[in-house]
């Protein structure tokens, strides 16, 4: 059986609902936006209220706590955008109505531990940008942050900087996807479309202008943090404990581009100043 | 909502306190560069949401923001309160009589400084230390003062880990308490004599009265809050200490006895060690030329995740026959080689407890291993997603009656197998991580 989806998490649910219904053991799914497929497709369109129902479904059949545990561990590993997971997503639910218990623990089968190993994947990216993320006044009360992870974490990460920073207006933008959040305090979070690298906002210039795509060393309007910040990390390093491979092993290289403090860039400039015998950072406190 | 003209003075901060005027970013480079030598940078242990009252939360696994170019963690904005200090503790690069810049931050300018940093999500909160300034129960009434305005002002619900100082009264402890998520007292040498001689002007009492009020101190907390839920959570996230090695010449054997005394009795939730770097010259200590004893620091840690994590006994690694762990293998692998006769297990049937013993076995293999074989028994093709470091644990573990080894190596064999990287390394050792050995760190 061939099923033709929406290129949305509730279309592919609907396509899944629509499966699960007749009992369809191996499916192969396709979203709309795909190459054409010269096979005779079912198309399924996305139901309305899908998510809810999968909640009370599975809530029903394993238990609230294992059918959200299901439906999180599916959500989060399809946040993960990796090919080919459809088939594994459905193969997961499936298992999980079949033995009526989630079956994370099944990890002898490859689609349960395909889905597993997605799903920490997107889960591991998300928590590193938790940390990873780096804010910087932009206007008068709005901070922004720019990231372009390879998983789409944004929505993982959302619900823990509107309750962190709940004071604060912010938007966080995701330069892959061309995505941004914007939250303000009262407000909520509402999610908007950048249309092009000059930051033009697709709902009706509702989000302030914002700078374009920014390298690292971008200016905060109180930049004396930024510098601060760099300044701190060069002396809060040990240097009969240098260990740059532990460092990059830590924190790879994709992640450096929008650090404040790129230890790429603090790296060229402690080579540049090395030759007249200062210390790492010296230039900062000079400047 | 949020002032931002509130930091506007940052612009022009030249500000005099404590008889020395340095402006913020000096006193930033010089009391981080202070604070660099305490290890601790965990933010784990406490969850809290915001709910709507200010600024910050805390993660109950603990989030790093950055590494540095040693390679360890920073989570929180890792400073003294002050470097003047009046105590003389030979390792200490901040003792009195060592001729080095002095500065102190203002309450308020820490407090704004961290805020500051937090709203662009540098750091998952602060550390605050101190040198000993006057006297240890002056030093924290500033700490506490600085407390006071992040919690209370600057409505930070962020995570702070407060040093307290020895000789701190009570009092002032219980406020500190209340203020921070975790509080740790230095121990700094593990043995008396080591203490005397290094560090003449902190006694052992002044170290343990405090490290004892905080353990009671804890146990009532947790019974209040099992009453009362709404009461006041004092230091939730525990307490925890520090030891360095390698400034006097004291045994492996002693340091782990100590760390597993603090577990057991003052329910601890870490002991960080710190292979001493030489920053002194001083005829006690070690000279300035001696590389820090990272190598022996990472098995530490390695026997110390042993003790906390894997049901070890520090008798079980370590006796008077041999007091200091072999730097040449993890401490799991060295326990194995003397406990041959317990190998191969059988993954399908070996207990929990068992499986936790097996080299190249971490909890989380060992939990997934249980939850798994429930269902459908395992064979050795199967082990591949449970992330067991098969290159070791094949030696010692049988599917299905199944070696993974085509045959069980001989002692010599088996000892050349389990020297890891950093074994090997001996010549050049360099600071590596406990992944790196295949050791998944538990939440």
């Amino acid at each position: 059986m061939f099923v033709l989806h929406e290129p949305t998490f509730d279309g592919l649910l609907s396509a899944f609902a629509w499966c699960l219904r007749r009992k369809e053991v191996s499916p192969v799914f396709f979203a709309d936006t795909d190459q054409p497929v010269l096979l005779p497709v079912q198309p399924v369109a996305a139901e309305p209220g899908i998510r809810a129902l999968f909640q009370r479904h599975f809530g029903r059949r394993l238990g609230d706590a294992a059918g959200k545990a299901v439906l999180e561990t599916v959500y989060t590993a399809y946040l993960s955008e990796q090919d080919g997971l459809s088939a594994h997503l459905y193969r997961y639910l499936y298992l999980a109505l079949d033995m009526k218990k989630d079956p994370g623990a099944l990890l002898q089968d490859r689609s349960v531990a395909a889905v597993v190993q997605a799903a920490r994947r997107a889960g591991g990216q998300a928590h590193q940008y938790l940390g990873l993320l780096r804010f910087r006044l932009v206007h008068d009360q709005l901070y922004m942050a720019e990231f372009a992870p390879d998983c789409h974490v944004l929505p993982l990460i959302l619900p823990h900087f509107t309750d962190r920073l709940s004071d604060q207006p912010f938007v966080i933008c995701d330069r892959r996807r061309h995505l941004a959040a914007w939250y303000r305090p009262g407000r909520g979070c509402s999610l908007h479309l950048l249309l092009d690298p000059e930051q033009e906002i697709a709902s009706a210039g509702a989000l302030p202008a914002l700078p374009g795509p920014s390298e690292s060393g971008s200016r905060d309007e109180g930049s004396d943090f930024e510098q601060l910040w760099q300044l701190y990390l060069t002396r809060l390093a040990i240097p009969e404990r240098r260990n740059r491979k532990l460092q990059i092993a830590n924190m790879p290289k994709k992640y450096w581009r929008y650090l404040t403090e790129n230890p790429l860039a603090a790296q060229i400039q402690d080579k540049q100043k090395g030759a007249s015998g200062q210390k790492p950072g010296s230039a900062l406190l000079t400047s | 909502m949020f002032d931002n003209s509130r930091f506007a003075h940052y612009n022009d901060c030249r500000r005099e306190w404590g008889g020395i005027a340095v402006d913020l970013m000096q006193k930033l480079a010089i009391l981080g560069e202070s604070a660099r030598y305490d290890v601790s940078c965990s933010t784990s242990g406490v969850v809290r949401d915001n709910g709507g009252q200010g600024v910050g939360n805390a993660s109950l696994g603990g989030i790093c923001h950055t590494w540095t170019e040693d390679g360890r963690c920073v989570s929180l904005l890792k400073v003294l309160l002050t470097n003047h200090c009046r105590y003389d503790c030979a390792y200490c690069l901040n003792r009195c009589s060592n001729d080095i810049r002095r500065a102190a931050f203002s309450p308020r300018e820490l407090s704004d400084l961290t805020l500051a940093f937090y709203r662009r999500n540098y750091i998952e909160g602060l550390f605050l230390s101190s040198g000993v300034l006057v006297s240890p129960d002056h030093t924290t009434e500033l700490m506490i003062q600085t407390l006071r305005l992040l919690r209370g002002e600057g409505r930070f619900r962020g995570y702070i880990h407060a040093k307290a100082i020895p000789g701190t009264s009570a009092g002032l402890l219980e406020q500190l308490g209340f203020l921070a998520d975790r509080v740790s007292v230095n121990i700094e040498q593990c043995t008396p004599a080591g203490l005397r001689l290094l560090a003449p002007q902190k006694t052992e009492l002044a170290i343990a009265a405090p490290m004892r009020f905080l353990t009671g101190r804890l146990a009532e907390s947790r019974e209040e809050l099992v009453r009362y839920r709404h009461a006041a959570p004092f230091a939730p996230a525990g307490q925890s200490t520090q030891v360095i090695v390698g400034a006097s010449p004291e045994r492996d054997l002693q340091v782990l006895t100590m760390a597993q005394h603090l577990y057991r009795n003052y329910q601890l939730k870490r002991v960080y060690y710190s292979a001493y770097i030489p920053v002194n010259q001083d005829h006690r200590l070690p000279a300035l030329t001696q590389p820090p004893p990272l190598l022996r620091e990472h098995r530490l840690y390695q026997a110390d995740w042993l003790l906390r994590f894997y049901r070890f006994d520090v008798t079980e690694l370590l006796g008077t026959d041999n007091p200091d762990l072999d730097l040449d293998m993890d401490p799991k692998c060295a326990w194995a080689l003397r406990h041959l006769d317990r190998f191969p297990v059988e993954v399908n049937e070996a207990d929990y407890e068992t499986l936790l013993r097996v080299p190249g076995i971490g909890v989380r293999s060992a939990r997934k291993i249980v939850a798994a074989r429930r269902l459908q028994r395992l064979s050795l093709e199967d082990l591949k997603p449970f992330n067991i470091v098969l290159r070791r644990a094949g030696c010692f573990i049988t599917c299905n009656g199944k070696l993974a080894a085509s045959r069980l190596p001989d002692e010599t064999t088996l000892r050349r197998l389990m020297t890891d990287r950093a074994g090997t390394a001996r010549l050049a050792p360099a600071q590596i991580s406990l992944e790196d050995l295949g050791y998944v760190c538990p939440a």
